[in-house]
């Protein structure tokens, strides 16, 4: 007489073989307590703000008071009431310093000191005495420091975020509306649900690392999670459904069973089986109730079916005509369509004249010997039926009994149509200020989603980013404007609002700055700004780092902080004494000072640096390198290229080449004239083979000798650079020669080489 | 979750202030000890980080009053001011080993100043290209004689040449002619202020004395001139402070506290050499301890945070009514010109400039006693302040626009808690901190 059973294949539905093996279970989580009585909650300035007045919280087992605050002298803040002598002099101490605080660009840290009012030498002057307390300690404080583990939470779900918004900015493109097939409206939200799942999927993951986490501090952690995960997995069936007309009770049932499992954890499943007569177990109805309540069919059928065993004889008929009640309930369809619905109605029209008929069979029962198990099999039925007050009665949560009433009492109403129950069970059930998880719950499934976007707030930037982001892509999120909330016209939206602090507590943890860039990528108002701003403190400690931040500013054409990142590059690299890449990032850069000043340190440092140094400038190759890269930049770069050519060339004895270049670096526009000395020593080997040089040639090096000599007369400026190069090259032990005779050796020798070699040219 | 470390500086006298470098991994210490202490934060790879001292050493012949640090770009330079008169600009030598004392060279020292020097700062990044101001290499001090002064380094890479490129006179008193110094604050209209006196006194402003000041250290006269004054550091004028506008403007700018002559007024660079006196900040009804420019971050307005002796801390908006009523501008120009009022400001300067409307945007009286400090954080969203109650205090705006305490913090750990009847419900706020 009962149709076929069918009972939700899902998931989430309760798996009564936890009952048998309980030791792979869940742990039991301990339940917030939130104490029994909160007071009101204190509005905010827009009277939608709310403020725990005074509120008891224990976690990791210390108890923490929200209390108004209430002002307390500066001493009393310093040290234990004290004899009255101390107390003067703590209130000088007092009048002397003030708490003071710094900021730390980058995390949630602040520097907390005493610092001191007036410097010393004017307290000496009116105290008569110096400082008299010498408190110079300083403490660091994190006020938003989170659970360690939270951050792989939060690298997972910053891929989810790209994803989705990679996906964003593809379907406007060609390729996307063919993928839609001009359905954008449909992919879209399916996109959505399965994005809002993947985050849901994400917070069960981290749920599960946390539950193997046994530490006392992870307890807080496991409440914020339990609380984002109820709200998240609420606002996925709420409002990134892809059947949004479809029923919504079986999917409320997965929420409940996910989101609460204390509910049914509490009871000691193995022993009510394993009871010699399981229907006399003192806990055997109230749980067949608890899982009836939270829709877990299938595992309520066979517990009954376990009693069936041992039950006797004449209560046997009824409870099988109960598990075939259980059994043959209409399955919820989960594809909307006019017919299903029509089709599950006249099921159920069904269904409930036989729970009606097995009732009134019921109802005729006298048999004393079966009362009991009688009148629990009535109530069952009432609680089936739908029968509100059944199911308020047996309920023990606000959540199980909208659940319930959801499943039994009208299994049809779509997510629009909740909040009727949820202001039926507000009556049984009010909500306890404080609690972030009901009151959002509370909020979203009455459809006022501003409100419970700002009980939300006060939990973690996560959940608010990430759900204003989701909701606003829904079109589901009112404008500040509409809410009252602007305060100027370029006013971020509250999206925005949230994406922005939640990127900055991203920032904090130097492991996801790239994530926290994304984030601001997504902000439309101010998040180029925030962007310019933050990808600048990233410390440029190593080159792969300076190569993501420069690949990072490319994708975000953040051309301005590129060429910034690249002169700190260049700085550090400077003072490592690493020229090459110094010279290399001053170069992508495209700073022409900076790369003139930094040629003139390479080519002074060289001057210093043969001894002990290797002698060995930069690499010509690496400048070479660098020089393709992009157009010359001119100036003392240009010199200094030539340079190291020119010494490449003459530690390879490539003298044609050298002779080339010699004449270049006397003849470029930027030609250092104070090192001209120095190129003529270097170049004496040359002097040696008049083959080198043409007569021309020749002519031209005797013709820029004779104007060093002029340059040079009655100053030795051009020969500082010779001095300290020969000083360096004899090593630091030679004795400082005297300027003139280095001039008068330098003249003797180098225009006895060039006459030498133009001797040679003429005589061949 | 809130933690809490600490360690101890080992200065042998009280400190005057600590500050993070550009990456919040180095900080540098100052005390009446007369020693700066740079300290790095070390982290091993086992998850223990620790600050540890790079290096101390004797900097100042006097009190040092305050120490920065320079942007990155221009390497690892610190700047310090004293109680000596006397600005010191530092570069680290890495050559040298740490705690040798030697780690730190002494670059450059400005000594014009006529009285201790009692804030500093380095110019903003951004400076106006136009004017070849370029970052750091710009720094700011404000002295005890009540003057201003800009220096700027020739070259990024030298640091070793400092000229004093512009400087101009905080006080109005001696700087306005009688019955102009309220023509220069403003008419303020409730909560608001118009930007009146755009303009006005450039030539006194600029009136300054010039040239070095007194060789000796100490400044006597300002400890005979200090009377009853708790300022920072104390003279005929109170205790000045300043701070640059961070965000990219035509036109530098400033705000300064005008030490007991009371509140703050804005600062602009006229595009030339010049400095003209700007907006006046009012409201207020004692000496300003500290101002701080925000960050605008993509914001149209400006912010500036004070901390008053009046037991107040305040921050005031700023909207630019340049841009919007160019017309009304010119029209004040032609107005200030035909009253004569600003007979030696450049041509560029109205349009270089720009014009605030000047609103309170919250005043907090929170700390119930005199307040010393403001710090904004680099997004220009958490304001930082200090007060004699023992307290400091984060103020964050919410989604509603409204500004609330949103943490406090005691020195003294096991006093930290969160102000439950005025916090900001938002996230990590309603966190309970464990001490």
């Amino acid at each position: 007489m009962f149709g076929k059973s069918k009972n939700f294949n899902s998931k989430f539905q309760f798996d009564l073989s936890q009952f048998t093996n309980n030791a792979g279970g869940v742990p039991e989580l301990p339940q917030p307590n939130f104490g029994a009585s909160l007071p009101a909650k204190v509005n905010g300035t827009n009277g939608r703000d709310t403020n725990p007045g005074n509120m008891n919280t224990n976690l990791n087992g210390t108890t923490f008071k929200f209390e108004p605050f209430q002002f307390k002298p500066p001493q009393s803040s310093f040290a234990a009431p004290a004899e009255p002598n101390t107390r003067a002099q703590q209130s000088t101490k007092a009048s002397e310093t003030f708490v003071a605080a710094a900021l730390n660009p980058v995390s949630s840290q602040a520097i907390v000191f005493n610092a001191a009012k007036l410097p010393k030498e004017i307290v000496r002057t009116t105290c008569a005495e110096s400082h008299q307390t010498s408190n110079t300690t300083i403490t660091v404080h994190d006020w938003n420091r989170i659970y360690r583990g939270r951050l792989t939470f939060y690298e997972s779900t910053a891929k989810v975020f790209a994803s989705l918004h990679d996906v964003d900015t593809n379907l406007h493109n060609e390729k996307s509306k063919n993928l839609t097939n001009g359905n954008f409206k449909t992919y879209k939200n399916s996109s959505l649900h399965a994005y809002a799942a993947q985050y849901t999927s994400e917070l069960l993951n981290y749920q599960k690392l946390l539950n193997n986490d046994v530490r006392k501090e992870a307890d807080a952690e496991r409440k914020t999670i339990r609380t984002f995960i109820a709200v998240w997995h609420l606002c996925e069936i709420l409002f990134f459904s892809k059947q949004k007309q479809a029923p919504i009770a079986k999917e409320l049932v997965e929420w409940l069973n996910v989101t609460d499992k204390s509910g049914l954890l509490k009871y000691d499943s193995q022993r009510i089986i394993h009871h010699p007569d399981p229907c006399n177990h003192p806990e055997f109805w109230d749980f067949v109730y608890k899982l009836l309540l939270r829709g877990q069919m299938q595992a309520a059928t066979t517990l009954l079916t376990h009693a069936v065993k041992t039950i006797p004889a004449k209560s046997l008929s009824t409870l099988n005509k109960l598990i075939t009640v259980l059994t043959s309930m209409p399955e919820l369809y989960t594809n909307y369509s006019a017919t299903a619905e029509n089709r599950y109605n006249k099921q159920r029209s069904k269904w409930l004249k036989d729970v009606a008929q097995f009732k009134k069979t019921l109802e005729q029962n006298t048999d004393t010997d079966t009362a009991g198990l009688t009148a629990q099999t009535l109530s069952l039925l009432s609680l089936l039926e739908g029968d509100r007050k059944a199911i308020l009665e047996h309920s023990s949560t606000r959540h199980e009994a909208i659940v319930a009433i959801a499943l039994y009492s009208c299994p049809t109403n779509s997510r629009h149509e909740l909040s009727e129950i949820v202001q039926l069970v507000d009556q049984q059930f009010p909500i306890s200020s404080g609690d972030t998880a009901l009151e959002a719950c509370r909020a979203f499934m009455m459809g006022d989603i501003y409100e419970a976007i700002v009980t939300c707030a006060s939990e973690d930037w996560w959940l608010v980013a990430h759900l204003t982001d989701l909701l606003e892509k829904a079109d589901l999120l009112e404008s500040r404007s509409n809410l009252g909330l602007m305060v100027d016209d370029d006013d971020v939206e509250l999206r925005e609002y949230f994406m922005l602090n939640y990127a900055q507590t991203l920032f904090s943890y130097s492991s996801l700055w790239e994530s926290a860039i994304f984030y601001l990528s997504t902000c439309p108002t101010q998040g180029r700004a925030w962007m310019s701003q933050l990808i600048l403190r990233i410390p440029t400690e190593d080159d792969n780092t300076v190569t993501r931040l420069l690949q990072t500013c490319e994708r975000f054409r953040l051309q301005e902080q590129h060429n910034i990142i690249c002169r700190i590059a260049a700085k550090n690299y400077v003072l490592s004494k690493d020229f090459a890449k110094a010279v290399k990032y001053y170069q992508m850069a495209q700073d022409v000072s900076s790369l003139g000043h930094i040629s003139d340190q390479i080519l002074d440092s060289y001057l210093d640096c043969v001894f002990g140094y290797s002698g060995k400038l930069v690499c010509a190759e690496d400048l070479t390198n660098i020089m393709n890269q992009s157009v010359s930049v001119g100036g003392s770069f240009d010199f200094l290229l030539l340079y190291a050519q020119f010494r490449e060339q003459l530690g390879k004895s490539d003298y044609q080449q050298a002779s080339r270049l010699l004449l270049d670096l006397f003849s470029v526009p930027s030609s250092r004239k104070d090192l001209w000395p120095i190129l003529f020593v270097d170049a004496l080997v040359l002097f040696q083979d008049h083959t080198l040089f043409s007569q021309e040639d020749t002519f031209h090096l005797l013709y820029y000798l004779d104007q060093l000599s002029v340059f040079s007369r009655g100053s030795s400026t051009y020969f500082e650079c010779l001095r300290r190069y020969i000083r360096s090259s004899a090593g630091h032990f030679e004795a400082d020669q005297d300027i003139t005779n280095i001039m008068d050796t330098f003249y003797e020798t180098v225009r006895l080489g060039l006459t030498q070699m133009l001797a040679q040219e003429f005589l061949v | 979750m809130s933690q809490v470390t600490r360690f101890d500086t080992d200065h042998e006298d009280l400190i005057h202030d600590v500050s993070y470098n550009y990456y919040g991994k180095r900080l540098v210490t100052c005390s009446s000890d007369q020693r700066l202490k740079v300290w790095d934060f070390n982290e091993t790879g086992n998850g223990v980080a620790k600050w540890e001292v790079n290096d101390s050493w004797k900097a100042h012949d006097c009190s040092i009053l305050k120490v920065i640090w320079a942007n990155p770009e221009f390497g690892q330079v610190i700047a310090s001011c004293s109680f000596d008169r006397q600005v010191k600009i530092w570069e680290e030598q890495e050559i040298e080993p740490k705690n040798s004392q030697k780690r730190w060279a002494e670059k450059f020292r400005l000594v014009e100043s006529r009285g201790a020097v009692q804030d500093i700062e380095f110019a903003p990044g951004n400076g106006s290209l136009r004017l070849k101001f370029t970052s750091s290499r710009i720094q700011a001090t404000c002295a005890a004689d009540g003057i201003v002064r800009i220096y700027e380094a020739l070259e990024p890479t030298n640091l070793t040449q400092w000229p004093q490129m512009e400087e101009f006179e905080i006080s109005s008193v001696n700087s306005y002619p009688p019955g102009q110094a309220n023509s220069a604050a403003g008419n303020m209209t409730n909560n608001s202020v118009g930007g009146g006196g755009f303009g006005s006194q450039t030539q006194n402003a600029l009136s300054g004395p010039q040239g070095l000041s007194g060789t000796g250290t100490g400044s006597a006269g300002g400890v005979q001139q200090i009377g009853g004054n708790s300022g920072r550091s104390g003279d005929v004028g109170g205790s000045y402070c300043l701070s640059w506008c961070p965000n990219r403007c035509p036109a530098p700018m400033m705000v300064v506290g005008l030490g007991k002559e009371g509140g703050a007024r804005i600062f602009k660079h006229d595009g030339q050499n010049r400095w003209y006196p700007g907006e006046y900040l009012p409201g207020h009804e004692g000496e300003v301890h500290d101002v701080c420019w925000a960050p605008s971050m993509g914001r149209s307005y400006q912010l500036i945070a004070t901390a008053c002796k009046d037991r107040r801390v305040r921050i005031f908006k700023l909207i630019d009514t340049s841009t919007n009523s160019h017309t009304s501008q010119s029209m004040q120009s032609r107005t200030a010109s035909a009253k004569n009022m600003s007979p030696t400001s450049s041509p560029g300067q109205a349009s270089i400039g720009k014009q605030f409307k000047v609103e309170v945007l919250a005043t907090f009286a929170d700390h119930d006693a005199e307040v010393w400090r403001v710090e904004w954080n680099i997004e220009g969203t958490i304001l930082s302040s200090s007060g004699d109650d023992g307290k400091v205090r984060l103020w964050k705006a919410g989604f509603d626009g409204n500004w609330r305490q949103m943490s406090e913090i005691s020195a003294e750990p096991r006093n930290t808690n969160i102000d439950g009847s005025h916090a900001t419900k938002l996230p990590g706020y309603a966190q309970p901190q464990t001490a």
